[in-house]
């Protein structure tokens, strides 16, 4: 951060010996961000109040008269620009349920420090890569991407609703979201959607977290139909992202799907006005532009979301690097190759024997032939939906 | 009297014989049969497993065959005793405590229903069985509770963990960096200090040996992290035990259970055996986390408790063997020591509930039992246990996965 001011972070525990450990602990990074220290919930908010600039809160669950998740809720409604990093114990689940819609990143405590300045660094990327904060906010308001159009879908069949419900976008970045924070405390970082099903298991408590509200969407005067077309090019994405890669197909999977999801932000959290400039953009023919919603793009807007989230970085550069000339990384080259021809195919400008060739072309060691009757089938399968 | 009276009084006295003659007869064969009925019930009353006692104005005047084997008195012993007025015998209803004839005190429950004005039948219960059962459940909520307390406990731990470990990390860096510094004061103070000035240094580098310090204070740094880190494996030993009994099966790994649980009973087996540990790399498996590591728990304690029971003093140490593998789909978890092995005539027992062959105060009896109804009801496995060289070996299998739903009702 050559040119930024430093950023500041807010730490927050009743216990002030704890808060004394970690300003200890966290000498060296001084340089890096400035540190405050606050020993109630009340405390904080009068804090924010006045004005001053906090670019993240690091906030214990368990505390007295106002505890983190009370907290966290009301400061996305209030300052949803502020990042919101919670630390919590063991057993207490019933607290880290109601936290996680408001939560950015759960560690777990005891704080493995060098976890913690990890995500604060995403903060620091955060404030470096969408410097408006305006944007900011938006990125911090997003609880929940699940499209609503599923949720009544899902009340009516129930033999492929789990299929259909693991590959919505929104669902997936959220079961993502919770498997890389501390409710499962996993030593490395997920990326594999079938590996995180497993992970959550049976646990009801778990999969009521991840149930979604978001059926009130449908009452308003939203755009239903820019809805599904985000979804439908993130899922083919996903599918023929999947088939290009050698090495790491569940991570292209994810990426694919995820490559658009700040359009899918905009959508749930943007202004009227930025969601009617959404439409122009989706219904031009060509993709050869990225999206920019004040400057900033969408892919910026979606990758910051997904690293303050604790997604696995190869999926968070991959999304955020789609459009860049220098690849960085492999996958952006197959996140971007997968868009576009998605985005061609949905069009009908490229037919199936066409795309076929093209993802031969890009890896011949892929089964053109099934990827495309997946696409196909996705088709079928979300036609019928309606 | 007419000759025709007389013949008819004789005819009705043969009729009237005749007639006591039946009667007699049927009489007999009543009486036959309610000495059969009292027969009868006099059999049921002896079989029942209670003591039955019919008084009759307070007084004993019967008793059945279970009163006799009980508390060793005969029938007449107990009609004396109670006629005996220095005698209180206690046939109120509740809960007594009666003296057998060999002066053995045996906890009784007293039952007395009146049959009619004068007699009254009391049924007395042996609870001695019932008493003993009662301890143990009092025992176990008592290890339930303070499984519950540990979570709580472990919670409480890790906060001043946290802010140890996180300022001992600063004093680390610091005083490395102090460190640093004093080395760059020497470099340049060497070059201008006298004689005398460079011996007072000398004097009180030597006095706060300050070799001795350079060499041991890095690893003193370390020896603390190293303590911090074996509290937070113990404390997270714990919080995994005090996992709640219901809730669901969930994917697990197996050798951070075994190791979750080789910490938790460490005081159990130290002294007494090595651990021998051969793990295949297995992935995660469908398991009740919190059973399971009570399950082996359990096999770790009994092995433990085994071995010290035939080790002299000072006896080379035993060894506790413990194996995971995959084998067709199951896991299979092995858990063997050199104990001594199970008497053949105590084999088919150790899985009923309340058997031990360990001294009271040692063992509840529910180990086994208890690892026979989580490994076998509720994950479908098999437990088998044999007798190995200088021991015996209990064997776990249970599907990796779990069983699907089609295949058994349920889970």
């Amino acid at each position: 951060m050559a040119n930024s001011e430093r950023i500041n972070i807010l730490f927050v525990d009743d216990e002030v010996k704890i808060l004394e450990g970690l300003r200890a602990r966290l000498r060296k990074q001084r340089r890096v961000w400035n540190m405050f220290f606050i020993s109630s919930a009340d405390s904080a908010l009068e804090l924010l109040d006045m004005g001053d600039r906090i670019d993240a809160v690091v906030c214990d669950l368990r505390m007295p008269k106002m505890d983190g998740a009370c907290l966290f809720k009301i400061m996305k409604e209030r300052y949803p620009q502020v990042v919101r990093i919670m630390l919590s114990g063991y057993g207490e689940s019933q607290l880290i349920r109601l936290g996680f819609p408001y939560t950015h990143r759960f560690l777990a405590k005891p704080c493995d420090t060098k976890l913690l300045i990890e995500a604060l660094n995403s903060v620091c990327r955060f404030v470096h890569n969408v410097p408006d904060e305006r944007l900011r906010s938006l990125v911090g308001k997003v609880t929940d991407l699940q499209s609503p159009l599923l949720h009544v879908s899902l009340e009516n069949r129930n033999d492929c609703s789990q299929e259909l419900l693991i590959n919505d976008q929104g669902f997936c970045a959220k079961l993502l979201k919770m498997v890389n924070s501390a409710f499962v405390r996993l030593p490395k970082s997920i990326g594999d959607i079938d590996e995180a099903t497993k992970y959550i298991g049976n646990d009801s408590g778990l999969i009521m977290a991840l149930q979604s509200d978001n059926i009130k969407e449908l009452s308003l005067t939203k755009d239903v139909d820019l809805l599904e077309s985000i979804s439908r090019h993130g899922r083919i994405s996903a599918i023929i992202a999947s088939g290009l890669s050698v090495a790491h197909h569940s991570e292209a999977y994810v990426s694919g799907l995820m490559h658009n999801i700040g359009l899918l932000m905009i959508w749930f959290c943007g202004e009227p006005a930025d969601i009617a400039l959404l439409k122009k953009d989706v219904s031009r023919s060509t993709v050869s532009e990225e999206f920019l919603l004040h400057g900033v793009s969408q892919s910026q807007l979606g990758s910051s979301l997904l690293d303050l989230w604790g997604l696995p970085e190869i999926i968070v550069e991959a999304v955020r690097g789609q459009y860049s000339t220098h690849e960085s990384t492999a996958l952006n080259g197959i996140v971007r190759e997968s868009s576009y021809l998605a985005q061609e195919w949905l069009c009908g400008k490229i037919d199936d024997t066409k795309i076929i060739t093209e993802i031969g072309r890009i890896n011949h060691k892929a089964d053109s032939g099934a990827i495309v009757s997946d696409m196909k089938k996705y088709l079928q399968e979300y036609a019928c939906e309606q | 009297m007419t000759e025709l009276e007389v013949f008819e009084l004789q005819r009705q006295l043969a009729m009237y014989k005749s007639e006591v003659k039946r009667l007699r007869s049927e009489v007999q064969s009543k009486s036959y049969d309610v000495l059969q009925e009292k027969d009868h019930f006099s059999s049921i009353l002896d079989l029942l497993p209670d003591a039955i006692f019919i008084l009759e104005n307070d007084q004993v005047i019967n008793v059945n065959k279970r009163s006799v084997s009980i508390f060793g008195f005969s029938e007449q012993e107990f009609i004396d005793k109670s006629a005996d007025e220095d005698i209180h015998m206690n046939f109120n209803d509740g809960e007594h405590k009666w003296r057998k004839k060999d002066g053995v005190d045996v906890p009784v429950w007293v039952s007395k229903e009146p049959i009619d004005a004068l007699q009254d039948v009391v049924v007395v219960r042996d609870i001695s069985q019932r008493k003993k059962i009662e301890t143990q459940l009092i025992q176990t909520e008592k290890l339930v509770s303070m499984g519950q307390l540990a979570a709580g406990i472990a919670h409480e731990i890790n906060t001043p963990v946290q802010f140890i470990s996180d300022t001992v990390s600063f004093l680390e860096e610091s005083y490395a960096d102090m460190n640093g510094l004093i080395q760059r004061y020497k470099k340049h103070a060497e070059l201008s200090f006298n004689a005398d000035q460079s011996k007072d240094i000398e004097n009180k580098e030597r006095e706060i040996d300050l070799c001795f310090i350079m060499d041991e204070t890095a690893p003193s740094f370390k020896r603390i992290q190293n303590g911090i880190e074996r509290i937070s494996k113990i404390v997270k030993s714990m919080r995994d035990f005090a996992h709640p009994d219901s809730g669901p099966m969930e994917y697990a790994d197996l050798s951070e259970i075994i190791e979750s649980t080789l910490t938790v009973s460490k005081s159990e087996y130290r002294y007494v055996a090595n651990i021998l540990k051969e793990f295949s790399d297995l992935p995660n498996i469908l398991c009740h986390v919190g059973k399971l590591g009570q399950v082996l728990l359990n096999l770790i304690v009994n092995a433990s408790h085994a071995i010290e029971g035939v080790s002299e003093q000072d006896a080379e140490m035993g060894t506790i063997s413990i194996k995971t593998e995959q084998v067709n789909g199951m896991v299979c978890i092995s858990v063997a020591d050199t104990g001594g092995g199970i008497a053949d005539d105590v084999m088919q027992y150790i899985f009923d509930p309340f058997f031990t062959t360990k001294h009271v105060g040692k063992g509840t009896g529910q180990g086994l039992a208890l690892v026979y109804g989580v490994i076998v009801d509720q994950h479908h496995g098999t437990v088998d246990v044999k007798n190995i060289a200088g021991g015996v070996c209990f064997t776990l299998r249970f599907p990796m996965d779990g069983v699907k739903d089609g295949e058994l009702n349920g889970q």
